[in-house]
């Protein structure tokens, strides 16, 4: 073979500037392997490229017996702070609103497979990520991808990550307009662009063609667009509602609103205006107070939109703000595919409750986009080929990746619909129930995310196959429910908008750790993610599925007419709802159901540390519990008092009683240190810096100082909130800081129980 | 210059008993207890997927899927590590597969993962060196045909299976011997 290398085979596929961008990425991969570039440079770097660390990075694992070490062959060498440069990682794929040319499709299908395991996943932000891949293998990756006009820049890292956007855009019966290519112009707009290059933390933008419906999920993004159009003088003018400062992670924000309606023209500058403001004044040292929606709650949305303003004005002026206005407005009519098939196919089995579900008719007269559901969000590369083959022979649209981690295969003739369902029978991605409760997403949970604290895809797994199985019966209220699940508190998952919603957390019984979920309930799905839910508690990760039949069951029992499952637990209250769960939260002892003690799709005894689980500490371990548990009590107690929102005093009321569930908890920790002080945060707070802050017993590796952050901005700011959102966070606060105090008594414990098997060992 | 990037399948004697699913405990078990001279990291579940990858078990070097690709039971590796390119690089990579075929049929608790060995489908996972096509086939031939006669002797058959475009290069090894063990001297020998 006359080829040496994809760089030499690719050069004039790419274009100049990309072809550039991943050589120099591959040289400093060259002056990383001699150090000489250090390690957290390297590490930013790499992020930018959408190269991103797995589970075991660090070189260690717990193998259910001890942690092992993984003896990479490349001992010492870095790709990042306690990174093994020989440990398998993520490639993640940016997808700019989820739309996938054939070719494309194809191109990620054959990386998958020779430098992946064959399986694309679909993420919640509609891009595509690959598992398993070595570091050495990304550049060549890239390339291939670059030649089809797919970049993994800035795909991770602190930089504007993929923009998102209705699947739907163009085909849809509600949208103002058709906000694809303004999703596209934003996108390559930014991409590299020098304004985006200083964030303290990532940047999620995202578009939406109407306000009511889920599919672009403005009001969670840290810059969200919703189409609207006006008339001006007697013309019908577009524009966009914008907002800023949504966003999920562990303290949820919902976006604000910047601007009613901002003329489509102003977009780009507009969005230019926004980064600059949040990369000058952004937190930049803790990360954890890093994403804009920080900034904008902090200096109040009227300061900010006036920051913006003056941003706006001084901008020089970009050809590129207005070249892709002349082409925005064209319609795809004209590029529609003739029928390829004479319709006179016989379906498969199964064919009327798929098109139920799967068939969405377009407002085109004549067309429906089809949704193929992916189980938990995956495909194999031979079935994205297959796909491919669909897009090529039925349509020639592109194909649309959904936050639902699903794909949809749009400009589709009724007459080509059996045809289109057989070939998806034969490829098994048939699957009915797309967008539906049966249609659970999750994040990769420990499977592969180094934060992952329980296993969201396992316990997905498990609830989607339990659902299907009687999805039949399920009345028509329940299959438009959401189940949404995510491994840790950041909401990778998207827990906080789901009708049902579930985060991984952990618990110590005795000796051991079992793996929990907490539920959340209360969100919103429609209306882009109208409102966020509220954790009801902790559950043992093999009881969830219970849980869901216990709250659909309750649900359908106690409805009034029509009402909806939102609705339904917003007039039961949390109090009541949590006491039905009640009987659902005891761990029965390991000898009688060692079952409890193994997460989900996993046959090792349960730990998220690497230390190993060993014999009991003694009666310590009790009092600090009992407080841990007598703090979650308070914090719910606070999530309770937020159910009426017509009371506005209660929010203080609830902001205070997080504050008192925070301190509740520091001083269960104490306890461990055989400090036992009464609950007063003035007694509390300066032991709990002096033992637990000061030398850092108490911080997580990944997420440092946020939790204490919580307890201490409390403390020092007085709990008076300015309105029920604030108090809504106040709350989630509370909740995650008595998580991290579980997590730093878990910690604690273990390196007691390693000390004294070491002591007796040295006797 | 051949490819050093292989996947090899070996076939499940009986696929209707073959469950992906419980291969689950003894991958772990074998991550536990060093069963395989590799770097052995996790285990992850795709039995979700149809016609996919079923269980893998991951190492640095290698993937060892209990898989069902294109709707097929049996073993699968495919080779990670770079270097040693064309036949030595095969050579290693049927190696650690009859190391993985031995390994599983120990485990009484699979009874149907056995596997056929007088038939290995080799895929060339590399579409730059080993394309799918007549030129990908003359660079790829030789290393098959040398590893076909060392592993079978005089009864080697090599043939090209015939795949849409867009699937790799795809070929066949087998001959008259169906035990691992005894193949398996042939190749550390």
């Amino acid at each position: 073979m006359s080829e040496t290398s994809w760089r030499e085979k690719l050069a004039d596929r790419i274009p100049a500037q990309w072809r550039d961008e991943i050589d120099a990425f591959e040289n400093q991969m060259e002056l990383r392997k001699q150090r000489k570039i250090e390690e957290r440079v390297f590490a930013e770097v790499r992020l930018r490229r959408g190269a991103y660390g797995q589970r075991y990075d660090n070189g260690r694992r717990h193998d259910g017996l001890a942690t092992q070490d993984l003896a990479f062959p490349q001992k010492g060498l870095t790709k990042g702070p306690d990174t093994e440069w020989d440990a398998p990682g993520m490639q993640r794929i940016k997808i700019p609103f989820g739309r996938m040319s054939a070719e494309q499709l194809e191109a990620i299908a054959e990386c998958a497979e020779e430098y992946s395991d064959a399986i694309l996943h679909v993420t919640t932000r509609q891009d595509v990520q690959l598992h398993y891949v070595h570091i050495e293998d990304s550049a060549d990756l890239q390339r291939r991808l670059a030649a089809v006009g797919v970049t993994t820049r800035e795909a991770c890292g602190n930089s504007v990550r993929n923009v998102t956007g209705c699947p739907l855009a163009g085909i849809c019966r509600d949208e103002a307009f058709d906000i694809s290519p303004y999703a596209k112009a934003e996108t390559f707009f930014l991409l590299g662009h020098r304004d985006v290059q200083d964030f303290g933390r990532k940047f999620k933008i995202a578009y939406s063609g109407c306000e009511q419906y889920s599919c672009g999920l403005v009001t969670i993004h840290d810059l969200g667009f919703v189409a609207r159009t006006r008339v001006v003088d007697g013309r019908e003018e577009r524009g966009f509602r914008v907002v800023v400062g949504g966003g999920l992670g562990p303290v949820p924000h919902i976006a604000k609103d910047l601007y009613e309606f901002l003329p489509e023209a102003e977009m780009l500058p507009l969005s230019q205006a926004v980064s600059r403001v949040y990369a000058r004044l952004g937190e930049k040292k803790n990360r954890n107070k890093a994403r804009i929606k920080f900034l904008v709650a902090k200096l109040g949305i009227d300061e900010f939109r006036r920051l913006v303003e003056e941003e706006r004005k001084v901008l020089e002026a970009d050809p590129r703000w207005s070249e892709w206005l002349a082409t925005a407005h064209e319609s795809t009519i004209e590029h529609l595919p003739e029928p390829a098939s004479d319709g006179s196919a016989k379906p498969a089995p199964g064919f009327e409750d798929w098109r139920r579900t799967n068939a969405y008719p377009q407002r085109q007269a004549g067309f429906v986009a089809v949704s193929i559901t992916l189980p938990l969000g995956d495909l194999t590369s031979e079935q994205g080929r297959a796909v491919a083959g669909l897009i090529r022979r039925f349509t020639r649209d592109a194909l649309r990746t959904t936050v639902e981690q699903n794909l949809i295969l749009r400009w589709v003739h009724e007459q080509d619909l059996v045809a289109v369902y057989n070939e998806l029978a034969r490829i098994g991605l048939n699957i009915p129930g797309a967008a539906s409760i049966v249609d659970v997403t999750t994040c990769p949970g420990t499977d592969t995310c180094k934060l992952g604290v329980a296993s969201s895809r396992g316990l997905a797994a498990e609830v989607r196959t339990r659902l299907y199985a009687r999805q039949l019966e399920l009345d028509a209220d329940l299959r438009d429910l959401r189940i949404k699940i995510s491994g840790c508190p950041n909401s990778c998952g998207q827990h906080h908008v789901a009708d049902i919603g579930f985060y991984g957390s952990s618990r110590n019984v005795g000796p051991y750790r079992v793996p929990h979920f907490q539920v959340i309930l209360g969100g919103e799905w429609q209306n882009n993610g109208g409102s966020y839910g509220l954790a009801l508690g902790a559950v043992p990760s093999k009881r969830i599925p219970e849980t869901v039949d216990l709250l659909l069951k309750s649900y359908m029992e106690g409805r009034t007419n029509g009402e909806k499952f939102r609705d339904w637990v917003g007039r039961t209250g949390k109090k009541a709802v949590k006491d039905l769960l009640n009987p659902l939260t005891p761990v029965p002892s390991h000898d009688a159901r060692p079952d409890f003690y193994v997460d989900w799709h996993d046959v090792r005894e349960y730990t998220i540390g690497d230390i190993g689980v060993g014999e009991c500490a003694g009666e310590v371990v009790s009092l600090t519990e009992f407080s841990l548990v007598e703090a979650e009590s308070l914090a719910f107690d606070a999530s309770v008092l937020l159910d009426d929102e017509q009371v506005v005093h209660r929010a203080d009321q609830a902001s205070e009683l997080a504050f008192q569930a925070m301190v509740r908890a520091a001083q269960g920790l104490l306890k461990l240190e055989d400090v036992d002080v009464k609950v007063d945060a003035k007694v509390v707070l300066p032991l709990f810096r002096e033992r637990f802050l000061d030398n850092e017993r108490f911080f997580d590796r990944f997420v440092g100082r946020q939790e204490s952050g919580y307890l201490l901005a409390a403390a020092e700011n007085g709990t008076k909130v300015r309105d029920l959102d604030e108090a809504h966070r106040r709350v989630e606060e509370a909740q995650l800081f008595i998580e991290a105090c579980h997590a730093c008594y878990a910690r604690m414990m273990e390196s007691k129980t390693a000390g004294g098997a070491l002591g007796r060992l040295g006797a | 210059m051949g490819t050093d990037r292989w996947v090899v399948k070996f076939a499940a004697r009986e696929p209707e008993r073959f469950d992906p699913e419980a291969h689950i405990p003894v991958f772990h078990r074998w991550i536990q207890q060093k069963t395989l001279p590799l770097v052995l990291i996790d285990v992850a579940d795709y039995a979700h997927v149809k016609d996919g990858p079923g269980v893998l078990l991951v190492s640095h070097e290698y993937n060892i899927f209990a898989d069902r690709f294109d709707g097929k039971a049996g073993l699968t590796v495919q080779r990670k590590l770079r270097g040693g390119a064309g036949a030595v690089s095969l050579a290693d990579t049927l190696r650690v597969g009859l190391l993985a075929v031995q390994a599983l049929t120990a485990e009484s608790s699979l009874p149907g993962s056995r596997f056929h060995v007088d038939r290995v489908e080799v895929v060339a996972n590399d579409r730059l060196r080993a394309p799918n096509d007549a030129e990908g086939w003359a660079a790829t031939q030789p290393a098959l045909q040398d590893v076909a006669r060392k592993l079978y002797d005089g009864s080697a058959r090599v043939e090209r299976e015939a795949t849409n475009s867009g699937q790799r290069l795809t070929a066949h090894i087998g001959g008259n011997v169906d035990d691992a063990g005894a193949l398996l001297k042939k190749i550390q020998g």
